[in-house]
């Protein structure tokens, strides 16, 4: 019988993964991008809209919000205003008031997601007054999440889809002619067809770079702290029956 | 005392629900930062663990004995020592608790890989191997998973005890019962041999039982020591209660007992 983690390097009584020595310095350069604590947060919104108002809807409404907030002057601004935690930044000052039925219907689809979260950054925007949800509110909402934290969920991976559709849009994303994304479209297939499983790994893959920027996401912002302590309010877990 | 009387067995019946009570009670009170959930994790699940040894060894009078008591006695002392310990600096060590588990379970899974490499899997066997992994993958992505081979906190129990403040416990428990649970010459130097009384034999030592009864000595320790970790808990995250502790009300039915005889 062979070794076994014969491919292990043992360093200090540790095993360590090929990977620990496979370049140096891969410490500081391989950044782990937890999923939960740093994805989910920061698209939690646009999943929501997706849920209630599809997808083409919701790219348009983005859309629509974003370029119409603060007079976006750069593609890297717009890019940042798709993620929640860049809000915490935005100077309530220089919001443009929006009106309008786009905006009014925006404000309509996102009232009970800001009743669950009133800490969000994005209510600079709509300045919605927040209710206490009600228990509707909270069931829709747990579906969604529960579908978002499979990140191989139709919800999740549309939800992905439309960060990387704005992100080309924008140029913030080179795509070339040899790219998959160039057929970003038929992730609306997913997942019936092999190509849009393939489509749906490549956008999981091409957003951990983005959510590690600083230039794109506000890193250790309050409200990706305070996401998961917010929803663990909503519902504390509670003990009854100990065994499982 | 006569360990098959019914209103024995009542009182470590009630006792075995009031731990499950206690622990409930702790948990659910325990204000929760989820931005560092290891700490909750590895300390619930360490009272947990020790309230299923607890309640399985109060209800099993066949283990009531010098043979097997002192092997559950002493996991119940070295979850205390790690309990205490983690708790000097639960976000730290917990994470490092965790980690270290992940890594023994990554080198279990690379050993039975190894196995089954020269001959077909059974399919309950891929199914073990897929759910090793899942479990380990769900936590760290296994390929940045380290092993060490070193003990989880890199330091010895009896340092950790020191650290802890319990390092009599250490010695009178720990040690003490560590000597029976590692089949070590003076456990079974006492309990497994017969000296032959024969002059021809020279004191001759033969494998031998002692013959013991449920000494109910036992069942107090095991309830002493979950006891020790209750009361440290609340110490630690500041619980306030004025409800008696399972062990309390244990003490107390005990008490009755023995005035009504």
């Amino acid at each position: 019988m062979k070794k076994v983690l014969e491919d292990h390097k043992l360093v200090k009584k540790k095993l360590q993964p090929p990977i620990f020595n496979s370049f140096k310095g891969w410490k500081s350069e391989f950044i782990e991008i937890s999923y939960i604590n740093k994805i989910v947060p920061e698209i939690v919104w646009i999943a929501y809209l997706n849920n209630f108002i599809r997808v083409p809807k919701t790219v348009e409404l983005i859309s629509y919000l974003i370029e119409n907030i603060n007079n976006t002057k750069s593609a890297s601004e717009y890019s940042q205003n798709l993620f929640i935690s860049n809000y915490e930044k935005i100077n309530i000052k220089e919001i443009k008031t929006l009106e309008g039925e786009k905006f009014k219907y925006l404000k309509e689809q996102i009232r009970s997601f800001i009743n669950i979260h009133p800490e969000c950054p994005i209510n600079k925007i709509f300045n919605i007054k927040p209710e206490k949800p009600n228990a509707s509110e909270i069931t829709e909402y747990k579906k969604i999440l529960n579908l978002l934290l499979d990140k191989t969920s139709i919800l999740s991976v549309h939800t992905l889809s439309n960060i990387v559709y704005h992100l080309i849009d924008n140029k913030n994303l080179s795509v070339g002619q040899d790219s998959i994304f160039v057929e970003l479209n038929k992730i609306k297939d997913y997942p019936k067809t092999m190509f849009s499983k393939k489509l749906a790994s490549s956008i999981r893959a091409s957003l951990n770079p983005i959510m590690c920027n600083d230039n794109f996401v506000l890193q250790e912002s309050q409200w990706q702290k305070n996401f998961w302590n917010n929803t663990y309010k909503l519902e504390p877990y509670k003990i009854e029956n100990i065994y499982f | 005392m006569e360990v098959s009387n019914s209103k024995i067995n009542e009182i470590l019946s009630n006792y075995s629900l009031n731990l499950e009570t206690d622990l409930k009670t702790r948990w659910n009170n325990w204000e929760k930062d989820l931005t560092k959930p290891e700490q909750y994790e590895v300390i619930g699940a360490i009272l947990a663990r020790q309230i299923t040894i607890a309640k399985h060894f109060v209800s099993a009078s066949s283990m009531w004995n010098p043979h097997t008591a002192p092997i559950l006695l002493r996991s119940l002392a070295d979850n205390y020592i790690n309990f205490a310990w983690i708790l000097e600096s639960p976000i730290e060590r917990s994470q490092k608790f965790i980690y270290y588990g992940l890594g023994q379970e990554k080198l279990q899974l690379a050993h039975r890989k190894n196995e089954m490499e020269n001959r077909e899997p059974e399919e309950n066997e891929l199914l073990v191997i897929n759910s090793i992994e899942y479990w380990i993958n769900s936590q760290q992505y296994d390929f940045l998973t380290e092993v060490s081979l070193k003990s989880w906190s890199e330091t010895s129990v009896r340092k950790m005890a020191e650290e802890a403040n319990c390092i009599d416990f250490y010695n009178y428990v720990y040690q003490p019962f560590s000597v029976n649970s590692h089949n070590m010459w003076n456990h079974i130097g006492k309990y497994n041999v017969n000296v032959s009384k024969n002059p021809f034999h020279k004191f001759l030592k033969t494998p031998a039982i002692l013959k013991t009864n449920p000494d109910f000595h036992y069942v107090d320790l095991a309830c002493k020591y979950t006891d020790k970790m209750f009361k440290l808990f609340d110490i630690k995250t500041k619980h306030k209660t004025s409800d008696k502790l399972a062990y309390d009300i244990y003490i107390d039915d005990l008490d009755k007992l023995k005035v009504t005889g």
